[in-house]
């Protein structure tokens, strides 16, 4: 059994591997893109629309509409990164279903890559609104020791992000493939109509954590906000 | 066998190139389409809104009309009444008058007969009063 797509690897070019992650990804991206524009293409503002125009509207509605809640800020800014990673994440997980497919999700260079990407969003979103120096004093608080910690703990929130989703895929995939050697048929489906769920509510909570770190990283200090810290510390 | 190979810098890439063409193709239409509609609504809720206070104005308008049209008729009806009443009395002063002229003339036409009567009464007075006599002595005077 193959613990990850990564190991299957189809072509080789030196250090350059074409392996199932990078097939099903690019499957996955295809899906997405021409799935989108197909529909897209055709969109009506009143009468009767598609079911499909209707399904895609409700997508991004309620992601606009989470963003919305969780960050308390105007969610059009980030709409494209957080959807993109929720709907990359959630059809990659629930494409699972299908046999023969592997998740690229269950792939940690996946995982890591897509938790880099918010690693470097937060700092750019944040620069972008309070700026560079606002934004790094940020580690600096509330006093200057609390630095390293701050950085430990941008790269841990960072690993955790990729591991999670990581070890929870992977870890589906698994117990799937064990049940299916074991009791075959019954039982293995459950698990995998389960692990359907597993893959939605993990795409969910990526996209929401990284939601969070990059609303914590946008927020600008109301003066009051900074006059009541100020109090605070008794200053 | 876990790792972290070069497939997360084509992983980074490949979610880069997703985020760019996603955005294209899906969030911006959308995001368009849903602004438009919500426009359209706005816009329907506009007119709506306009078409009522149209009709709530077109009632208060008819009510307002009929209520002057009522009063109008209520204050024409007052002013016939009025000339109505001022021709009455005009006539009746004017019958009054005739008659009064009329009621002249007559008792004048009256008193003048009554006066010729008188006077020729009293032309034939002598020979009536001697045939009265005679009549009542008896023998011719």
């Amino acid at each position: 059994m193959k613990i990850t797509p990564d190991l299957i690897v189809l072509r080789q070019w030196g250090p350059i591997g074409i392996n199932a992650t990078l097939v099903f990804t690019w499957l996955i991206m295809a899906l997405l893109v021409i799935g989108s524009r197909l529909i897209t293409r055709r969109l009506v503002t009143h009468g009767k629309m598609s079911r499909m125009q209707n399904l895609l509207e409700i997508i991004v509605t309620f992601i606009r509409k989470q963003i919305s809640d969780v960050g308390n800020q105007e969610p059009d800014r980030f709409l494209p990164f957080i959807g993109t990673l929720f709907l990359f994440i959630a059809v990659s997980n629930l494409l699972s279903i299908i046999p023969g497919y592997l998740p690229p999700t269950g792939s940690l260079s996946t995982t890591t890559a897509l938790a880099l990407c918010v690693f470097k969003a937060v700092p750019l979103y944040g620069i972008s609104t309070q700026g560079a120096v606002a934004y790094f004093k940020n580690y600096a608080k509330p006093s200057i020791f609390m630095l390293p910690l701050n950085v430990m703990g941008e790269l841990s929130r960072t690993l955790a992000l990729a591991v999670r989703l990581f070890g929870n895929v992977m870890s589906g995939t698994m117990i799937g493939g064990i049940l299916l050697s074991v009791t075959p048929l019954i039982f293995p489906v459950v698990m995998q109509a389960f692990g359907l769920l597993t893959g939605l509510i993990q795409a969910y909570i990526f996209a929401i954590l990284a939601t969070v770190f990059i609303s914590a990283a946008t927020e600008v200090q109301s003066p009051g906000q900074a006059s009541q810290s100020h109090q605070e510390k008794g200053e | 066998m876990i790792n972290v190979n070069v497939t997360l810098l084509i992983q980074m890439g490949n979610f880069l190139v997703l985020l760019f063409l996603m955005n294209l193709v899906l969030y911006r239409p959308i995001r368009r389409i849903v602004a438009k509609r919500k426009q359209f609504v706005e816009e329907q809720q506009q007119g709506i809104e306009r078409m009522d206070a149209e009709v709530k104005a077109s009632i208060e308008d008819f009510n307002q009309k009929i209520q002057d049209a009522r009063r109008m008729g209520r204050e024409k009806i007052q002013e016939l009444k009025a000339e109505a009443y001022a021709q009455e009395k005009e006539l009746m002063r004017n019958a009054v008058e005739q008659a009064g002229k009329q009621l002249q003339d007559v008792r004048a036409r009256i008193q003048s007969d009554i006066q010729g009567a008188r006077d020729q009464l009293s032309g034939q007075v002598r020979a009536f009063s001697v045939e009265l006599a005679q009549k009542i002595l008896g023998r011719s005077l």
